[in-house]
């Protein structure tokens, strides 16, 4: 019926290191993809940690006037990598560790297809991470050219420092370190489905990691490039960006935001996977218009290729209006699954666990970012807005909202998953109203900010501007934001060894990761899978009377 | 009811929240050219499309959670996955909102960018790290910033003025809020806006782009005066009138 029947039986080999050697080097000789995926997120997390401490550094500087509690220079060091890491080093990680955990058990494979492959990605994702940072402690600091680093300011007359170039070659690695990740999805999804499991059945979430990774090798092969043209432009005199020599400075710009733009996506999409999953399963419902659901991911990565420009309307070279109809357009499949989401929903029994908690906060979030979107999409409303607070707060609202509750949604929902002991749900319900009430405190206020000329990226500010009130509001609330995550880490370091116990499917789950144990055994099930005859085979197999009906 | 009370509580406070960033003008600055204020016409079209979409999603949203909250001893909730008419409606009805906000959006676009053949006054703005530069055409006054003192950019009210925005190192943006506008200055690359000013006046500009070490003190600012107080001042070469 399948490839699968047609291999020849062998008795698997006994992995070689992976759950023989025990302890450290267990964990650093691995191939089993879900070590890798756990190495991942908890990289990201304190990637994320790291990133957010910047981020705190910066609102202490901007929280009163005039202030100079963090030099010119450190500021721009500051949201450099605070920008860097964020995307690169902790959603990006943290999104490619749930695919590698996940989409071997939700299609029900044994492991990714390329395991050392799977392994190599990690330690180049973390090799790249120390690179970059290890910028500080050279003499003239980090990167701080801002993290889309324009040429010419950050060629090697304007940005000499060494800081520079290990940003570049952390960027390389980055970019190699995603594409061998997303080959592996990719082959992992196309091959290694169970008997059954077509590709429409296929649980949304693997779906989105699919296209994510489709994106991934159209996007990130461009940054590493760009960035090795940078690198020789720095080192070897290439004047490939040089305006005085004949060089195009916007060119940079071109094939930044060729990766840039479908970066956002590679950032959101994995996450509008892990909520459409959340929704499903806390209304006891199938997700509502499973089919729009992955044209509308097919059709946003389709789109999201052919935006990048948006991102330099004020540069004047880029006034076709192709890329604000592109960019308006992509708003439509987006609006589409919120609808969707809100259908799944629609006549459900919700029960508020903390998954679904986030769930609805994304949707409340999210919504806001999306809305700023076509504004930012219209060029002449974007000579306004762009480079402004009102961006800033634009892409948190997308990037945080979307994203990093994602992020926190994953970890509710498959904590159990990951090590068989649930979650405390009302620690989790302090991490939740700490973070949403920081959150908009923080971010509404800058969309004012940017409205009345705050640009983004300065260090201080004067009084007579006007804006030390809202600064000040917005520098509590990311406080807030900060403190919120100490529940979180409080209640995973104590649950993973005190937690009450999980079972295999706590949640009532449909897709096949619930059909193991928590966590899963080496090579996945201990058990046959049950039949596979729709997107949700562990719901039809523990609920044989309420299968989804098309009417 | 009271699910139908509370999502319309949280529509009143999704709404009043966006008003509270400005009534008029939508949180903008009065717009004090002619080309800003064709942005901020837009602007507004924008924002209450947004703000309408938005409450009508939220009072979705605030619908669901009231109305689906798990029941005890509830039976299986309906199973039925797709609507197809539904779909259809919540597919097209974004098309036809985003395909009129772009046709609003490139015709602004074209009253924004259009350039005179013939502006009445050309000045050629040079940004560099980290000051800037005025220089009007047709006379040798040139104005640049120092350290500790922002350059003054003034110009004619009710006229056509030119900026010519030139870079000779790095990116820098011109914007000044009041404008309702930007624009990059960038090595090889000529930009040039037009502006009406139609009102007297004193607003700050700021360049936009990050552009190095001491970006956030690049600042200037924008005077306009009358045109018979704007000759006096180019014919003193710039001094104080």
């Amino acid at each position: 019926m399948t490839v699968l029947d047609e291999r020849p039986e062998v008795v698997p080999e006994p992995p070689e290191h992976s759950e023989r050697a025990i302890g450290i080097l267990g964990w650093i000789t691995t191939t089993d993809h879900k070590r890798i995926g756990l190495a991942y997120m908890v990289t990201g997390m304190v990637f994320f940690l790291i990133g957010g401490a910047m981020a705190g550094m910066i609102r202490v500087q901007l929280a009163r006037p005039e202030q100079d509690v963090i030099s010119e220079d450190l500021y721009n060091q500051l949201f450099t990598m605070h920008g860097t890491i964020m995307l690169l080093l902790f959603v990006s990680p943290f999104a490619l560790g749930l695919a590698n955990y996940l989409v071997p058990l939700q299609v029900g494979a044994k492991d990714m297809a390329f395991p050392r492959l799977n392994a190599l990605g990690y330690w180049l994702t973390l090799f790249a991470g120390i690179v970059m940072l290890s910028g500080f402690a050279t003499k003239d600091g980090a990167a701080k050219f801002g993290w889309y680093g324009y040429t010419p300011l950050s060629d090697g007359v304007r940005s000499p420092n060494l800081g520079g170039d290990l940003w570049i070659v952390g960027i390389a690695l980055l970019g190699i370190a995603g594409v061998i990740t997303a080959l592996n999805v990719i082959t992992t999804v196309s091959t290694m489905r169970a008997p059954g499991m077509t590709m429409f059945r296929m649980p949304i979430f693997t779906w989105n990691l699919f296209v994510t990774s489709l994106l991934i090798l159209m996007a990130f092969p461009v940054l590493t490039a760009a960035g090795v043209m940078l690198f020789v432009d720095r080192q070897f005199d290439g004047r490939i960006f040089d305006a005085a020599h004949g060089g195009y400075p916007l060119l940079w710009q071109h094939l930044f935001w060729f990766f840039g733009h479908p970066e956002v996506y590679i950032l959101v999409l994995p996450f509008f996977g892990v909520f459409t999953e959340i929704f499903a399963v806390f209304a006891r419902r199938p997700v509502f218009g499973y089919k729009t659901l992955v044209f509308a991911t097919l059709a946003i990565g389709f789109l999201s290729v052919g935006v990048w420009a948006h991102h330099m309307f004020t540069t004047g070279e880029v006034l076709l209006p192709f890329f604000s109809f592109m960019t308006m357009l992509i708003a439509v499949p987006t609006g589409v699954k919120f609808f969707n989401w809100i259908g799944t929903m629609w006549g459900g029994q919700l029960s508020f666990r903390p998954p679904l908690v986030w769930g609805i906060g994304f949707l409340l979030t999210f919504l806001l970012g999306g809305l700023t979107g076509p504004m930012l999409a219209s060029a002449p409303l974007d000579f306004h807005l762009s480079d402004t607070y009102f961006v800033v707060a634009h892409f948190h609202y997308v990037l945080f909202g979307g994203s990093v509750f994602g992020v926190f949604a994953a970890a509710y929902y498959w904590f159990p998953k990951f090590t068989g002991r649930m979650l405390n749900e009302r620690l989790a319900w302090i991490h939740f109203a700490l973070t949403f009430v920081g959150f908009h405190l923080t971010f509404m206020v800058q969309h004012v900010l940017g409205l009345e000329g705050m640009p983004r990226r300065v260090q201080t500010y004067t009084d007579a501007d006007g804006w030390s009130g809202l600064n000040l509001a917005s520098s509590i609330g990311s406080f807030l934001v900060g403190i919120s995550v100490l529940p979180f880490l409080w209640n995973v370091w104590r649950s993973y060894r005190h937690g009450p116990i999980a079972g295999r499917n706590p949640w009532d789950g449909q897709t096949l990761e619930w059909a193991t144990a928590s966590p899963p055994v080496p090579e996945n099930y201990d058990e046959p899978l049950p039949p596979i005859r729709s997107e949700r085979p562990v719901w039809d197999a523990n609920h044989p009377d309420a299968k989804a009906t098309a009417h | 009811m009271t699910a139908r009370r509370r999502a319309g509580t949280i529509v009143a406070v999704a709404a009043s929240l966006l008003l509270l960033a400005g009534c008029g003008n939508l949180g903008l600055p009065d717009p004090v050219t002619s080309q800003g204020k064709e942005s901020r016409d837009l602007w507004r079209i924008f924002v209450w499309t947004a703000i309408i979409i938005g409450a009508i999603v939220y009072g979705l949203v605030g619908f669901v959670v009231v109305r689906y909250r798990r029941q005890r001893q509830a039976a299986e909730p309906g199973q039925r996955q797709y609507n197809v008419p539904v779909e259809i409606v919540y597919t097209a009805v974004p098309l036809i909102i985003v395909g009129v906000l772009l046709g609003l959006s490139i015709r602004t676009q074209g009253t924004v960018t259009s350039t005179s053949d013939d502006p009445d006054l050309t000045v050629h703005v040079t940004g560099f790290q980290w000051q800037w530069q005025f220089a009007y055409e047709g006379s040798d006054l040139t104005i640049t910033g120092v350290p500790g003192k922002d350059p003054v950019l003034v110009l004619p009210v009710g006229q056509t003025v030119r900026l010519e925005l030139e870079s000779p190192d790095v990116v820098h943006s011109f914007w000044v809020p009041d404008f309702i506008e930007k624009r990059d200055l960038i090595p090889r690359v000529d930009n040039a806006i037009d502006v009406n000013v139609t009102e007297a006046g004193e607003w700050q500009g700021f360049c936009s782009e990050f552009c190095g070490l001491a970006h956030t003190g690049m600042r200037f600012s924008v005077r306009a005066v009358s045109t018979d107080e704007f000759r006096a001042w180019l014919a003193n070469g710039g001094s104080e009138p």
